[in-house]
């Protein structure tokens, strides 16, 4: 009862940056497919809110570990809390390296019409958005179908570098933009990992067990 | 805004002396705590602020104390200093009298007689210490039948009853059961509202719970005092960090 009105203050904060978070990553890939290098300088400029926000939280469970004693459920809670800070403030990061990618691949012409990276990119955030949603209702078997997708996003970036090499094969003068484009599929699967890390905190936080490493140890 | 003003501040105890130099600013509407290891003179500082140590032979002080920016040696009437500082102790002491005779002693020896007066004070009084649901319907019963609980939230509605400005409580909840401390701890969230709380307590957790200041006394000296929030996040002083951190005391 005591720690209620703080935790649902510490959701509410987190809920913020990952909102500014998911639009960096929806501007930077937009960035990229309509040449708009207005967004570009936007998606840069946003990144300083998610910092301030990203020590602002920090700041605030430390403050609640120390002088409320969080037990079970609430210490969890806010425990997932930092590591989720941390996997949007990575998010935010990777919209960042997408938006300057896309700055130096708009300099030339494109190399080639973009239908992976979309795709690859709308999986990503809805994984971010799912993991979000699976966290703050505690919804476990959401988190768990969010770590699976993951496979799904690996693969499109597979298949988005072989279909890369052959360009860069074809003709050398398309490797820096080739090698942009990789990259940039690079980003969106780390940002489709950071999803799974908060999957993870939403079954960690929902049931009270580890879920991390489970995967690679199958 | 400062309630209580303590400046350069000393007590001796015949030739011991238990505060050294203690300067520090209590504001109006913030719960404080003073904390510290046993003898650090802890309570000592708390009754000084309604001279409850003038009880004790052989006390003398250096220094003052304001409150309201008034001396509480030379400028209050220390029975009127009394009233406005109302003070709960480690121990429920509820009189041996019913629920109801407990909350009007002080109204009644400051005169008050007219029932209903009395009535409404009874009542507001235990509403404030959140105590009235229960025992609206037995005030006439004595009031060591209630709980160590409720026999507590009584002498804080006894001590709301002469309406103080500033309430002490010195280890006001350490007889307690955890339900009944929270339920205290709420209190005095609730009545920082309308009061200066200054309360002592040998509990760490308690401090960081409930207060906005947190001062450290060690060895009768003001070590640090800051808000709470950075006396347990991040202390200035070394002595400080060992002691919220459990190294020593």
């Amino acid at each position: 009862m005591f720690l209620d009105d703080e935790l649902r203050e510490l959701k509410l904060k987190l809920s913020k940056m990952a909102d500014i978070a998911i639009d960096m990553v929806e501007k930077s890939m937009k960035a990229l497919i309509e040449r708009d290098s207005d967004l570009i300088k936007m998606v840069v400029e946003t990144d300083d809110a998610v910092d301030s926000l990203d020590n602002e939280i920090d700041s605030y469970c430390l403050k609640l570990c120390a002088l409320k004693q969080p037990e079970a459920d609430d210490l969890r809670l806010i425990l997932s809390s930092l590591k989720i800070n941390i996997a949007v403030e990575r998010i935010a990061d990777n919209a960042v390296n997408i938006a300057e990618w896309a700055e130096k691949i708009n300099k030339q012409p494109q190399l080639k019409p973009y239908i992976d990276l979309p795709a690859m990119k709308e999986t990503a955030i809805l994984m971010v958005k799912d993991a979000l949603n699976a966290f703050f209702t505690k919804d476990t078997e959401k988190a768990k179908r969010i770590i699976l997708l993951d496979d799904k996003v690996d693969n499109y970036e597979v298949q988005i570098m072989r279909e890369l090499m052959t360009y860069v094969m074809e003709n050398p003068r398309n490797i820096s933009r080739a090698i942009g484009l990789i990259f940039i599929a690079r980003a969106l699967e780390r940002i489709a990992d950071q999803a799974t890390n908060i999957a993870e905190q939403a079954i960690f936080v929902t049931e009270g067990k580890i879920y991390k490493h489970r995967r690679e140890k199958k | 805004m400062v309630k209580i003003k303590i400046m350069n501040y000393n007590l001796f105890y015949g030739l011991k002396q238990a505060l050294f130099d203690i300067n520090m600013d209590i504001y109006k509407n913030k719960i404080t705590a003073i904390i510290g290891p046993s003898g650090c003179g802890k309570s000592t500082l708390l009754r000084s602020f309604n001279r409850m140590n003038d009880l004790i032979d052989g006390v003398r002080v250096k220094g003052d104390i304001f409150i309201d920016d008034k001396s509480i040696y030379k400028d209050w009437d220390v029975v009127e200093l009394r009233r406005k500082v109302g003070m709960v102790f480690q121990k429920p002491n509820p009189f041996p009298k019913s629920i109801f005779d407990n909350v009007i002693y002080g109204p009644r020896i400051s005169g008050i007689k007219d029932k209903r007066r009395l009535n409404d004070i009874v009542e507001k009084s235990l509403k404030q210490a959140a105590l009235w649901d229960e025992v609206k319907d037995i005030l006439r019963q004595s009031a060591m039948s209630l709980s160590g609980g409720q026999q507590q939230r009584l002498c804080i509605a006894r001590a709301l009853a002469v309406k103080p400005e500033i309430i002490l409580m010195d280890e006001a909840t350490s007889s307690l059961d955890p339900i009944s401390t929270a339920k205290i701890e709420e209190l005095i969230f609730e009545l920082k509202k309308n009061y200066t709380i200054v309360i002592v307590t040998h509990s760490m957790q308690q401090a960081a719970r409930v207060s906005d200041y947190t001062a450290l006394l060690y060895l009768g000296k003001l070590i640090e005092y800051d808000r709470t929030e950075k006396i347990f996040t991040s202390p200035s002083n070394e002595i400080t960090k060992n002691y919220v951190t459990g190294r020593f005391g």
